[in-house]
């Protein structure tokens, strides 16, 4: 049965797993060495069951009755113990040697760092500047191709888990620990992420995207991000409502992180995805996202707004795309 | 009809010893304490919940098999998936293994029944209130949702308001306080009530591995105890233990969690790998190969799995040292069960094996558990792990383990069994079906669940997006787990239907070697008409004739006398036996025992402490009330046990069962303070926001007090028991100790109030009061039993013969008196020895 679902499957996965998730479309150093690994492992895995069974067959029906102590004596001791000994230190002098560059690192000089602080259930991610200032923004994470990312991370409230599955291994954000991961992306392109620890009602919708630049490109979608506040207000209703209604939760200062439970939105406009990962960016669903949020994300911390009624939403909306 | 020694026929016999045993009906059924009906009873209730985690199983599949599907809410599918991992490991898998042994353990030691047969009653009941209350909740739609494993600070009272964690958190220690009694119940059984002549080397394997399990459960579920307890303590007044900001540190729970969960795995392996071991020599018709190799690999995994917990926490930021420690362990854990593995194989291989159906899901297990072996292998190499944890290939991983490692033996001991258990057959062709749709579905479900996870499937996730590209993965996991559910209605059709349809058995169909067969089927309440002295592991084989000359009354206490329910005491390395251990019969003590600690449970579950306090006293009156009955007033002879031997009663005997019992519930107890100890240092060591504002500034003539009456509490007791030995005076020594409790407790009480700390404030200072807490409660303990004790004396239950009361007292005094001091020494020399 396994044997027979084993070709199937595989084949199956061989032509599907380039997957925005996946482990073995790995793009970075920790992921390929990892997904390296799993493959020699699953194949000799595969080999040592079909293995087993046919010892077990042989014995059960055509070798039965035949054994002597002393080839049972040898057969314990080979099979129980130098077998399985022998197989485990091969692994691990492979799996390990390989497989550090899986494993957290120490502080690189070189290494480009970023803060992550988890909440339930988005990601806040802050930049730090040369001039000891932060940058801010929300469920997107941006940094060079081909160089070391060293990713600070902790939490704001439960425990969540930091994954990016096609760059490397996952840590856990944890309240009143600082963990560090250590990541690296080889070709520059968006990568998604996910919360991997359960953390309540929407883990399943607690993803976020790392986008790696080449060169230049980092320092300018960065800049776009510092620029933001000067943007000019076209609406001032807009402006007056967001004021009174999401400025309590929602800083527009890409500078300020609010100590309150919101995302900073003075990056809105320029992610790729809202709401976590799940709805396209565009004006359409961030004009759905308030009077909707909690038909899209279920549980999710935002009050429920639809009470402002649709002009004052639709001018919030215009506010907010005015900044473009 | 042919006449034995002892001048009774077979058929007499038989009617004399039902007499004995006699079960009431009625109501009285609630009283009922023999272990054929608790093993049963055990076995049932297990396997409706098996079907209820399965329902729930399939509720997670159906939400699963489409992206973004409406089928369940998140709020359900968070309840859902809960209570399945909750229901299936704590009120399937754990309680089904204990059915089974409390069921089997006595017929295949030669016993009548287990040592403690109101033990196993009041087990059952709180298992089964304990299991009603999360099922409850879960109908009124109000179950946990934090998952299984309850991590904090999810489940504390900020993320987790409303009373649902705490449904989780006392409803499951209510069903880990019977876990922890049967444990305690299997070590005693197997040590201490066997047949004459079966020493630890001729002891089925089946009871070794028993004998493990059951020890492992003793030391491994009281991390988890104590775990929620100080959970509970955190939700309900605010002692922060793992509030990062106040001095607690929400690692500690994941650390107790695990070193609970890891060996739980192995406490669900083990007894799948002891059917294996009953099982296949049998179908194989040949003894076990390498039975000494197999009982030393199965301590060593006993003492391997406490030492791999931390290979479930590699993502939370753990040293490399560490990390390269605990990831070897994972694999060197692999090495005894391999050893085991061969062991079958060449067992086979000596032997001539026919494919009978339990042999089938035997050739099933082989498979699925070698495969979820070699994925375990896998996960514990830590660059891997931390691509694979927390996603779907470790929910793959974790049920070929469990499934493979327990439920397919499981099924293979129903068909092996059940005609030992009803006197009926179950079908054939329809166990072939349900075999085959359940081993095809299993596979197709888990196979393909590996790929899910490296494609990038989280694990309790109630959706996942299309553009993921997981659904064709899912759906097939989905197919294929509605196939394996039809496998399982095919089992459990089967299972209903065997009963009145299945042919009858005649005795021993498989022709098996061991002392369960030699009974009627189904069996009579007594078990065995006489015990037999035995030679050999395999005393059937060996000497066909016994089942006959065993229920002819030719054997050891094959005469029915003084209405007693005996079985043999025997010397736990020999086998010798030493005394006639006079078992209790039906009785109300212990569901309302059971009671009494559910209304204590209810009562705090809904905030009433003063109620719940209420009831814990209730249950304690009743514990004592209980304890009250056993013993005889006046000394009695040896009376003659068969082999021309004179044996005294237990309750004259030096070391009872009884003494060997307390024993085991003070490993658990000490495994409770060792996990306290754990917690008070690492908080010190690795929590956040320390050192607190105040440490214990307690006056130093307190702490010299209770050492004072700790050490004079231990020696009076012993001299209490010494004095009874010589006839000497005795109730002037229990006085002395009773006072030394008194004057311990009430210092212990004392000690946070006057060292100033409040256990609200910091996690240090929570862990203070839980501390002196333990050793407070103790002395009471050692209080109110000293007071016992003496009441005994004065009703003559107590006499230099007759001193179980008093070895019992010693014991309590020894362990209250030690760990007082331990305690005392961490609360006041800790502090110091951090400062430098």
């Amino acid at each position: 049965m396994l044997l027979c679902a084993l070709p199937l499957t595989v084949t199956a996965s061989g032509c599907s797993l380039g997957l925005p998730l996946s482990t073995l479309d790995p793009r970075g150093p920790g992921a390929s060495s990892v997904a390296a690994v799993w493959w020699t492992m699953f194949w000799g895995s595969v080999v040592v069951t079909a293995f087993m069974v046919i010892l077990g067959l042989i014995v059960s029906y055509r070798a039965r009755g035949r054994a002597t102590a002393s080839s049972v004596r040898r057969w314990l001791l080979g099979g129980g113990l130098v077998f399985p000994c022998v197989a485990l230190i091969a692994l691990m002098l492979y799996g390990f040697g390989p497989g550090r560059a899986a494993l957290p690192q120490a502080p690189a000089e070189d290494a480009y760092r970023v803060e992550v602080m988890a909440h339930q259930w988005w990601w806040e991610v802050r930049y730090p500047r040369a001039d000891g200032g932060d940058l801010i923004d929300a469920n997107e994470l941006h940094v060079p191709v081909g160089r070391p990312v060293r990713i600070e991370l902790s939490s704001a409230d439960v425990v969540h888990s930091f994954w990016v599955p096609r760059l490397g291994g996952k840590m856990d954000a944890i309240p009143g620990h600082n963990n560090v991961l250590t990541l690296q992306a080889d070709e520059p392109g968006v990568y998604r992420g996910q919360c991997s620890e359960f953390c309540g009602a929407q883990h399943a919708r607690m993803g976020f995207l790392l986008e790696a630049h080449d060169g230049p490109a980092l320092e300018a979608r960065l800049e776009r991000l510092a620029s933001r506040p000067s943007g000019a207000v076209k609406e001032p209703a807009g402006a007056a409502a967001y004021d009174r209604h999401c400025r309590a939760c929602h800083s527009l200062d890409p500078t300020v992180s609010s100590a309150s439970p919101g995302p900073n939105l003075a990056g809105l406009v320029d992610r790729h995805r809202l709401g976590g990962g799940w709805l396209a960016n565009d004006a359409t669903n961030r004009r759905r996202w308030l009077s909707e949020h909690q038909a899209l994300k279920p549980g999710n911390r935002m009050p429920d707004v639809t009470h402002l009624g649709d002009d004052d939403l639709d001018a919030i909306a215009r506010f907010l795309e005015g900044r473009l | 009809m042919r006449t034995g020694v002892t001048g009774l026929g077979p058929l007499a016999r038989h009617r004399a010893l039902e007499r004995i045993w006699r079960n009431p009906g009625g109501l009285g059924r609630l009283q009922v304490v023999n272990h054929s009906v608790v093993g049963r009873r055990f076995l049932i209730t297990g396997m409706l919940f098996f079907f209820f985690g399965g329902v729930l199983a399939m509720l997670m599949r159906a939400q699963l098999a489409t992206p973004e599907s409406a089928f369940l809410s998140h709020a359900a599918y968070n309840q859902v998936f809960t209570m399945h991992g909750t229901v299936m490991m704590f009120l399937f898998a754990i309680p089904v293994i204990e059915g089974l042994s409390l069921y089997l353990l006595p017929k295949l030691l030669g016993a009548r029944d287990l040592a403690f047969p109101r033990l196993s009653a009041f087990g059952y009941f709180c298992y089964l209130f304990g299991g009603g209350m999360l099922v409850v909740s879960l109908l009124m739609g109000a179950a946990p949702a934090s998952g299984w494993f309850m991590y904090t600070p999810l489940s504390s009272r900020v993320y987790s308001p409303g009373m649902q964690a705490d449904v989780w958190l006392l409803g499951i220690t209510f069903v880990e306080i019977s876990a922890v009694a049967v444990g305690v119940e299997l070590c005693v059984t197997v040590l201490k009530l066997r047949t004459a002549g079966m020493s630890l080397a001729r002891m089925p394997l089946f009871a070794w591995y028993m004998l493990v399990t059951g020890a492992m459960i003793v030391v491994g579920f009281p991390p988890l105890i104590l775990g929620s307890m100080l959970l509970e303590l955190e939700r309900a007044f605010g002692w922060p233990f793992f509030d990062p900001g106040r001095g607690g540190d929400p690692l500690l729970w994941q650390h107790l969690f695990w070193l609970f969960g890891h060996p739980e795995v192995y406490i669900i392996f083990l007894p799948g790998a002891a059917i294996v071991s009953t099982i296949l020599p049998v179908m194989a018709r040949r003894p076990m190969v390498g039975y000494t190799a197999v009982v030393a690999s199965v301590i060593a995994t006993g003492f391997i799995s406490f030492g791999l917990w931390v290979h479930h926490m590699f993502a939370v930021g753990i040293p490399q040292m560490a990390q390269a420690f605990f990831s070897a362990a994972s694999m060197v854990v692999a090495v005894p069960t391999a050893v085991q593995f061969f062991a079958w194989l060449a067992t086979l291989w000596m032997g001539r094996p026919v494919l009978r159906l339990p042999m089938l899901y035997l050739a099933g297990f082989l498979v699925v558990f070698v495969f979820g072996g070699l994925t375990g292998v896998m996960v514990a190499l830590v660059p891997f792990d931390l691509q694979a944890h927390d996603t779907h290939f470790v929910v793959a991983h974790m049920h070929y383990v469990l499934v493979g490692g327990f439920v397919f033996p499981l099924l293979a001991a129903a068909y092996y069994w059940l005609p030992q258990m009803t006197g009926h057959r179950p079908s054939d062709r329809l166990g072939q079906w349900a075999f085959w749709l359940i081993f095809i579905g299993f596979n197709l479900t888990f196979f393909v669940m590996h790929f899910t996870g490296l494609a990038g499937m989280t694990r309790r996730v109630y959706t996942y997006p299309a553009e993921l590209g997981l659904e064709g993965f899912n759906l097939l996991s989905s197919f294929g787990g509605f196939v394996m559910a039809m496998g399982f209605a095919a089992f459990a059709i089967d299972l209903l239907l065997h009963y009145r349809y299945g042919e009858p058995t005649r005795r021993n169909p498989w022709g098996a070697g061991t002392l369960e067969w030699a009974m009627l089927s189904p069996p009579p309440l007594y078990n065995f008409a006489s015990l037999p002295r035995v030679e050999s592991r395999e005393p059937l084989w060996h000497r066909p004739e016994l089942p006959g000359s065993m229920a002819g009354g030719r054997h050891w206490l094959g005469l029915p006398r003084n209405g007693w329910q005996e079985t043999l005491g025997v010397d736990p390395m020999s086998g010798e036996p030493h005394s006639i251990v006079v078992l209790p019969g039906p009785s109300w003590w212990p569901i309302a025992c059971a009671l009494a600690l559910a209304a204590f449970f209810v009562a705090f579950l809904f905030s009433a402490y003063v109620w719940a306090a209420a009831g814990a006293l209730a249950a304690l009156a009743v514990a004592l009330r209980w304890g009250w009955d056993n013993g005889l007033r006046d000394d009695a002879p040896n009376f003659p046990a068969g082999d021309g031997v004179v044996l005294p009663r237990h309750d004259h005997a030096v070391a009872p069962p009884g003494w060997w019992g307390l024993a085991f519930a003070l490993v658990a107890d000490a495994a409770l303070l060792a996990s306290l100890l754990f917690g008070y240092f690492f908080l010190w060591t690795v929590a956040p926001a320390w050192p607190p504002e105040r440490f214990l500034d307690a006056p130093s003539w307190l702490a010299i007090a209770v050492a004072g009456a700790l050490l004079t509490g231990v020696l009076a007791s012993r001299r209490a028991r010494l004095g009874a030995g010589s006839g000497h005076a005795t109730s002037g020594w229990l006085w002395l100790a009773l006072v030394a409790a008194v004057i311990a407790s009430a210092g212990f009480f004392a000690t946070p109030v006057a060292g100033g700390v409040s256990p609200s404030s910091h996690g240090y200072a929570a862990s203070v009061a839980a501390l002196s807490g333990y050793a407070a409660v103790h002395a009471a303990m050692a209080a109110l039993w000293c007071g016992f004790v003496l009441l005994r004396w004065r009703f003559r239950f107590v006499s230099a013969l007759r001193s179980l009361d008093l070895q019992l007292l010693t014991l309590w005094w020894g362990y209250t008196g030690t760990t007082g001091l331990v305690i005392l020494a961490s609360l006041y020399l800790a502090p110091g020895a951090f400062a430098q």
